[in-house]
């Protein structure tokens, strides 16, 4: 119940901005890395 | 979407955001019962994997607060608990629900974000479970956390958020140094359900 009962309204904005930076590198990272091996499978395709 | 419902949603996240302006906490009125209402509202919808989820964090933190253990510890089962139900669950609706409630309840339990702030996230991905909802609440949360460390540190942003890397809250930082949030939610929250209503 102590998570239903607590009424603070705040946050460690700090926190926030990093977390927002870690999101973009790896979602950068991710994304980067997703269109990487989907060439790689578009090109192993065609050599079917 | 219904117009009664946005304006519903509207009433009560401005409400919140006044009195998270005014006083820093919010009444659990204004918290508890939307939360509880969206897994509800899920759960009849067949989406049983946000109930689970919901239960499994309620009593994680009752389990450890018994034994006198630190809530964090309860982060490693939560998300592990998450990715099950989030490999049994088809839609995206109810992954997008898992994921940011898994995020949110994480943050509070971090001592990043406090219990209102995360209950009015869930309470909203809950009840409108889009991703463009989830973004724009990102968005408006980063927007008014970069608003706030600029005019607070100035020059000094850039060590603070430094320093912010390398040490994690406690409690009584959140509460020393903590900023009212829920505006830049109610915000997001109240844009995207008239948007909805407009579109639709």
């Amino acid at each position: 119940m102590r998570f239903l009962k607590d009424r603070r309204g705040v946050t460690a904005i700090e926190y926030i901005v990093i977390g927002a930076i870690i999101l973009i590198v790896v979602g950068t990272a991710l994304w980067q890395l997703a269109g990487s091996i989907a060439a790689r499978f578009v090109d192993f395709n065609s050599v079917l | 979407m219904n117009v009664l419902v946005a304006a519903l949603s509207t009433g009560l996240l401005s409400l919140a955001a006044w009195q998270d302006i005014r006083k820093h906490v919010v009444a659990n009125w204004l918290t508890v019962p939307p939360l509880l209402a969206a897994m509800v509202w899920r759960v009849a919808w067949g989406d049983w994997q946000v109930g689970l989820l919901l239960l499994g964090i309620l009593l994680i933190v009752e389990v450890l607060g018994r034994l006198g253990m630190p809530i964090v510890l309860g982060i490693g089962p939560i998300v592990l608990l998450a990715g099950w139900l989030a490999g049994a669950s088809m839609t995206v609706e109810v992954r997008l629900t898992l994921v940011a409630w898994t995020c949110a309840w994480s943050a509070w339990a971090m001592h990043l974000m406090g219990g209102a702030d995360a209950k009015v996230a869930m309470a909203l991905i809950g009840f409108f479970p889009d991703a463009r909802l989830a973004l724009m609440l990102v968005a408006a949360q980063v927007s008014w956390s970069v608003y706030y460390l600029l005019r607070r540190y100035r020059r000094r942003v850039l060590r603070a958020v430094l320093i912010g890397m390398l040490t994690r809250p406690t409690e009584d930082d959140l509460d020393a140094r903590g900023v009212p949030l829920l505006p830049a939610y109610a915000a997001a929250g109240v844009a995207f359900v008239w948007w909805r209503v407009v579109a639709e």
